[in-house]
């Protein structure tokens, strides 16, 4: 308590004369049950080009699990790090027992008792577990009274069913006996609030079902839990309330036994589904087979992201959907096809005949463009100007060949690739480094669309752009697609992919769980293929 | 924090007109290589002025030594021979994103396989002695430097651990030979090799120690230029030093390029052994180099591993030793006192640079 007491000064106590002053949003429902511990009143966090969230109402009270659904995207992380302090939202107030949080500080979060086990663990793997629980404490002094502390551990981990030996080293841990660890510390510093972002998804399904009950017995003990999941089932198992967040906004939140599986699916795919309107141009003919996945593997086997079994067929003049929640193994197609995975077993092939070599220069030369998900990791050279960048997304496609590197070819060719593109683009002379998470996207896009291929795989291709942006993007992959190109369109936006794709992919697992045609396809069916509540018929 | 930036911590203190004005100058790398350089002297001179010896007389003393003798001046250019090569050999790796920390084993084992040319195949032709010793330099500096290249390629060993250690390996490889089978029988018992014949031996120019061999570095230096600036060779490399990932989903053979630019960094090195041997010492023995693989790869940081600015800080570097020498002479100083200006010039530089890229 006195650890509390020391931040004291640091707080602005404020309460809140009208707590009912966001009643007016129809959805928002306030759940019974104990005093509220968390309180979010109006929290709005715009980034560059996107708000991430909108407005967002959340209260959770004592002893209480709460399920914080949505695909990726849905403004979900962003959320709990402005809980948790990381991030100060550009408006509205978030208050702990009754107490604002200053915006922005981890630390009066802390103070405040809420603790967060985030994906990628926080730990030290060459110190043991309890050394590790010991540099997370506060605490004068900072004496390791060893002994004792291994005590407390064990007390703690028996309690809660947290199997745990706070003498071992955290290298020799499983990934989700780290997350136990993770959690005790948390225990260990006085946490009220934990909160879990994805806990499950490192977690093999056995250890799924054991956190499920360290999750009740938290409960029981009076801790409040704030679980973030885009895994409709784990929300349905565990949580008293369930709160669904839609591109950064409050579509529902409601106790547990309001929902099912369907209509928690259709919070958070969109019940607006039947009004997109598919994109169609009658005079554009579908031609050849462009690119083939016959029966592909790839990946570590039954590994996290890898393709197992994977057949599909783009012709000339269609956009293929692919839908899925991340980690699907959607990178894989695109490893896959560069060669950059190797593949187990299956062909790839391109206009009717089989990759050979599998390797990037070759799909290159045969006519793949990949507009990557990462650009800054995977397509540009950061510390290259934009120029510069456009040659190399040019290189292995039989141009630019040769031993001199002329630089009027090197200017040439960046202002070919700018009026062949409908968005205006950072100087030339600009290093990618420097530029915004936006202009980064629009020379990746500007070089791949640039080149004129017959096949392209684009992952998330309006990502970072603001709307009308994105929307000339969208037109422009329409035109290329009357033009017949092929295309695989691998988005995180259900409605992007129904309003382009001719064809939707729904994969689930690294395995293709369903396909349709766009025209007319209903979304819960897809939201449930993607998060494996069903096979397609 | 940096230690530059804790001693820049009063520059916010300044009017903003000033500090505007210092921007600018620290903006352009020259002015900021100057002001580092500067800033070196300074210290120095505070060192020379607690330890009892009067600034202004040593840098005096060490100005006419070194710029103002055309002996001084001569050393410089003996000194800076071996140093672009062993810079370069640094330097053309970078591209790629790799350490060379090998340029003083990778000589050694130049000097090692050129002087088994000029001790076994004696021919007595000049323009075919000359340039088979470069060719036997180059490729025994450049296998030695391919092993460390592939131990990166198949087994992930780090490059500069694998760099580092195998110069000692190559330093006492030489020993082996002048120690044992090719000590010179009319040596006294001297580790040294039979001297070399006159055909293997750099003419020397205008009666100094600056030998024919400075056309090595010269050459050097020009194709690096081209190749990096000029060819699409130079690009990739750019590519797969600044992301590897990226050069690989554009369909470059990042690991060709990896491995062969360590060969070629290695190859250089072992260019600079073959000069040592034929333009300085005219047989082989132990020491034949005073840190110039080590003093290479100061220079090519110094320089941020810019051919052209190479020549500069070679030049600086070479200064630095003769100076050094110099004021050993005349002033009664250590030796080490160049090893100390080098080592001030090199953090006053290259923190600046870095204080550039954070603060500016």
């Amino acid at each position: 308590m006195q650890g509390q007491l020391l931040w004291l000064p640091w707080l602005v106590v404020e309460t809140f004369s009208d707590p009912q002053n966001s009643a007016g949003r129809g959805h928002f429902h306030e759940p019974d049950g104990g005093a509220p511990l968390l309180e979010l009143r109006g929290i709005t966090k715009t980034f560059p080009g996107v708000v991430a969230n909108d407005r967002i109402d959340l209260v959770v009270r004592r002893g209480e699990v709460h399920a914080v659904l949505g695909e990726n995207g849905s403004g979900k992380s962003t959320l709990m790090k402005v809980i948790y302090g990381y991030h100060a939202p550009d408006a509205g107030t978030v208050s702990i027992s009754g107490l604002a949080v200053r915006p922005g500080s981890p630390a009066d979060a802390r103070g405040l008792g809420v603790g967060m086990v985030f994906q990628d663990f926080s730990l030290i793997s060459a110190l043991s577990v309890a050394e590790n629980v010991a540099l997370f404490l506060p605490g004068p002094g900072r004496l390791l009274r060893r002994r004792e502390l291994v005590r407390r551990i064990e007390r703690f981990a028996d309690e809660y069913g947290l199997e745990i030996d706070p003498r071992r080293r955290v290298e020799d841990l499983s990934l989700g006996e780290r997350q136990r660890v993770e959690l005790i510390k948390l225990l260990l510093a006085e946490a009220q609030l934990l909160i879990f972002d994805e806990p499950t998804s490192v977690l093999a399904l056995h250890e799924v079902d054991a956190l499920f009950r360290v999750f009740a017995t938290l409960k029981e003990n009076g801790y409040s839990i704030l679980f973030i999941t885009h895994k409709v089932r784990e929300a349905l198992a565990v949580a008293d309330n369930v709160t669904v967040l839609r591109r950064g906004r409050v579509e529902v939140s409601a106790p547990r036994s309001d929902f099912g599986a369907e209509s928690l699916v259709s919070a958070m795919v969109g019940a607006d589904a039947s009004e997109r309107t598919h994109k169609e141009d009658p005079s554009r003919a579908i031609g050849e087979t462009a690119l083939e996945f016959r029966g592909v593997s790839a990946g570590r086997q039954f590994g996290y992201g890898s393709l197992d079994e994977v057949s599909f067929v783009v012709r000339q003049g269609e956009i293929l959907g692919v839908a899925g929640v991340a980690g699907s193994g959607q990178r894989a197609l695109g490893e896959t096809l560069l060669g950059l995975e190797p593949v187990r077993s299956g062909s790839i092939l391109l206009f009717g005949e089989a990759l050979e070599r599998h390797t990037a220069s070759e799909a290159l030369k045969r006519g793949v463009s990949v507009v990557s998900e990462d650009p800054l990791a995977d397509a540009m050279v950061p510390e290259m100007r934009v120029d510069e960048n456009l040659l190399l997304a040019g290189l292995s496609r039989g141009r630019h060949e040769g031993f001199w590197l002329d630089h009027k070819s090197v200017t040439g060719n960046a202002e070919a690739m700018r009026a062949g593109f409908p968005l205006s683009l950072a100087g030339s002379g600009a290093r990618v480094r420097r530029l915004s998470g936006g202009n980064i996207q629009r020379v990746l896009l500007a070089g791949e669309l640039g080149q004129g291929t017959p096949v392209l795989l684009a992952y998330y291709p309006t990502r970072g752009l603001d709307v009308l942006s994105a929307e000339s993007i969208r037109n422009l992959l329409l035109e290329r697609r009357s033009a017949g190109v092929a295309t695989v369109l691998v988005s995180e936006d259900l409605d992007e992919l129904l309003a382009l794709s001719d064809r939707l992919l729904v994969i689930y697992r690294g395995r293709v769980a369903g396909e349709f045609a766009a025209k007319g396809a209903s979304a819960q069916e897809i939201g449930l293929l993607m998060t494996g509540h069903a096979q397609s018929s | 924090m940096n230690p530059m930036n804790r001693l820049l911590r009063f520059y916010p203190a300044l009017p903003p007109s000033l500090q505007r004005l210092g921007d600018d100058f620290l903006r352009q790398s020259a002015s900021r290589a100057a002001f580092g350089v500067a800033l070196a002297l300074a210290v120095f001179a505070i060192l020379l002025l607690v330890s009892g010896h009067d600034p202004a007389d040593a840098l005096l003393e060490a100005w006419k030594g070194v710029i103002g003798s055309s002996f001084g001046l001569s050393e410089v250019g003996v000194t800076m021979i071996p140093l672009v090569l062993t810079a370069l050999a640094t330097a053309i790796p970078t591209r790629v994103g790799l350490v060379n920390v090998g340029g003083e084993g990778q000589l050694y084992i130049g000097a090692l396989t050129a002087t088994g040319v000029a001790l076994f195949f004696p021919t007595g032709h000049i323009w075919l002695m000359l340039p088979v010793m470069a060719l036997a330099g180059c490729a025994g500096g450049g296998l030695w430097a391919a092993t460390a290249a592939l131990l990166r390629h198949w087994r992930g060993v780090n490059e500069v651990i694998s760099t580092l250690l195998a110069n000692y390996i190559a330093i006492l490889l030489v020993n082996v030979f002048v120690f044992g089978p090719w000590k010179n029988p009319q040596g006294l018992g001297y580790p040294y090799t039979t001297p070399f014949e006159v055909a293997a031996i750099f003419p020397a120019i205008a009666e100094t120690r600056f030998h024919w061999g400075f056309l090595a570095p010269v050459i050097s230096l020009f194709v690096c230029y081209v190749i990096f600036n000029h060819t699409l060779w130079g690009f990739k490399m750019r590519a797969v030093g600044g992301n590897p990932s990226a050069a690989r989903r554009r369909g470059i053979a990042v690991n060709k390029y990896v491995i062969a630019a360590m060969i070629a960094g290695g190859g250089l090195a072992g260019i600079a052994g073959m000069v040592e041997v034929s333009g300085i010492h005219h047989d082989l023995r132990p020491g034949i180099s005073d840190n110039l693989g080590y003093l290479g790869l100061l220079a090519s940081w110094l320089a941020g591993h810019n051919p052209v600015v190479i020549i500069a800080a070679c030049f600086l570097i070479a200064v630095f030793l003769v100076a050094g020498d110099v004021l050993q002479l005349s002033v009664g100083l250590p030796s080490a006192a160049g090893l100390v200006l080098i080592g001030l010039a090199l953090f006053f530089v290259l923190g600046l640079r870095r204080v550039e890229r954070q603060a500016l």
